[in-house]
């Protein structure tokens, strides 16, 4: 059966040709304001995801067997129970709050005398995970909110399990978190009962979505045995992260190429995948 | 595209990630030349912006394969449809090798990403090409079949 097949014609490749080098010869500026304006337009799509995951839940918890509800009005009466004994001893509280208040005081009065400088300060946001990017070439998050929040590029992103990335693009409304696993993402970082600073940096995430990353300057002397891990936590160096956060563990070092240093294999949180909420860290003193 | 980037939300949770660009080529057969063209680099945009990648880089690997597999893969050619899934899969294989070589140089932003995961990721989205192909291709003959009633009817009352 004869078919009736068209040949790609001349016309079609030379504009193919044409609208490459079109795309070359625009602006970066305008690239970035189509892509921007593109991600603001799409925004509250991931956020109705969201919101709809949040109605599933609550209608697939409307079946529940009468069980499982005696079960969960047992926990809300703890929970009650618990957030009781707390309001009974607020007085007590009270008092430490006082306490603390007059110790950051001090602090801050021997900082003055002293002329040191006052430590970076962090304002804790939280907010939701919209969206989750977990390619071989990209990992990135985006969270629902944005500059109106104050948010701004560079913040850092921490959760319960530790340092989850750091803010690379604010929207009005939304933002993307660049994930700590994302081999663009560098840090200063420590070994846990270390002082001295170690670089950092992602290295991708495995089949399961388990992040990695790869430590790097490791001073020679550190040696860890076989069988047994040593936790790396963040530095307050980079101004970006408070002290002593859990970034991942490393089980082996090898030497490194110059053979000055060591560098080793870090696993991260294996919960990072799982996230569904998290804090980004504005830092007090920007306007 | 938008469903697909819902699903790899969901599924990042197990570490899985969907790219199956080569859905998207099935073009109909009876779009002019300008117009595949363009409809291509339309669709390259948002596989770019959907996924990550460099626009250039898009738009160059989803020309190419349009036009090496455009009679072959078009949902318009009456072979066999499964073949035609067959095709479409082993094409969005080759384009996810060309995007991991291609990251793997680290000529462009692009990071390189290890061997692993590259399979588990490439056989996810073969067996979700697998599936979702023929209904895919049902939607497009539905949508194609109304907009030429359409029209057929304006041209009859002009």
């Amino acid at each position: 059966m004869a078919h009736n097949i068209q040949r790609p014609k001349r016309k079609s490749l030379l504009l193919w040709g044409f609208l490459l080098v079109f795309w070359f010869l625009l602006p970066l500026s305008w690239k970035v304001t189509t892509k921007s304006s593109f991600e603001e337009f799409h925004a509250p799509i991931w956020e109705a995801s969201t919101r709809i995951q949040d109605l599933t839940h609550f209608w697939g918890h409307v079946s529940d067997s009468k069980k499982t509800l005696i079960e969960k009005g047992r926990d809300h009466q703890r929970i009650l129970s618990d957030a009781k004994h707390q309001i009974s001893s607020i007085d007590h509280l009270k008092v430490e709050l006082q306490r603390l208040k007059e110790l950051k005081s001090q602090i801050q009065k021997l900082e003055t005398t002293l002329e040191l400088e006052a430590k970076t300060k962090f304002t804790p946001t939280i907010s939701r995970i919209s969206l989750r990017n977990l390619s071989g070439w990209n990992q990135s998050f985006r969270i629902s909110k944005g500059q109106r929040d104050f948010l701004q590029v560079g913040n850092g992103v921490i959760s319960f399990c530790g340092i989850v990335g750091r803010l690379e693009q604010v929207y009005e409304t939304s933002s993307q978190i660049q994930l700590i696993s994302n081999k663009s993402f560098r840090m200063v970082a420590h070994l846990k009962g270390d002082n001295r600073p170690v670089t950092f940096q992602g290295n991708g995430v495995l089949p399961g979505g388990q992040g990695q990353g790869i430590l790097y300057d490791i001073p020679a002397d550190v040696i860890i045995p076989k069988g047994n891990d040593i936790q790396v936590v963040s530095s307050n160096l980079s101004g970006t992260y408070p002290k002593g956060l859990h970034i991942g563990i490393i089980s082996e070092l090898t030497p490194s190429v110059d053979g000055v240093f060591k560098v080793g294999k870090v696993l991260l949180s294996p919960q990072l995948s799982l996230l569904s909420e998290v804090t980004i860290l504005k830092d007090s003193y920007a306007k | 595209m938008v469903v697909i980037r819902l699903l790899n939300s969901f599924f990042a949770q197990v570490g899985l990630y969907l790219f199956i660009p080569a859905i998207f080529l099935m073009i109909p057969q009876s779009l002019r030349n300008k117009h595949a063209v363009i409809s291509i680099i339309f669709i390259s945009l948002l596989v770019s912006y959907h996924n990550s990648l460099p626009v250039e880089l898009c738009i160059c690997f989803m020309l190419l394969f349009y036009y090496i597999f455009r009679h072959n893969i078009s949902h318009e050619n009456r072979q066999n449809n499964f073949r035609k899934t067959l095709l479409a899969a082993v094409v969005n294989i080759s384009i996810f090798l060309i995007i991991f070589l291609v990251a793997q140089t680290e000529l462009i932003s692009m990071q390189s990403w290890n061997i692993s995961k590259l399979i588990v990721d490439v056989i996810a989205s073969t067996l979700l090409i697998l599936v979702i192909a023929q209904p895919y291709r049902l939607l497009l003959d539905q949508i194609l079949s109304r907009v030429l009633k359409s029209d057929r009817k304006t041209k009859d009352t002009n």
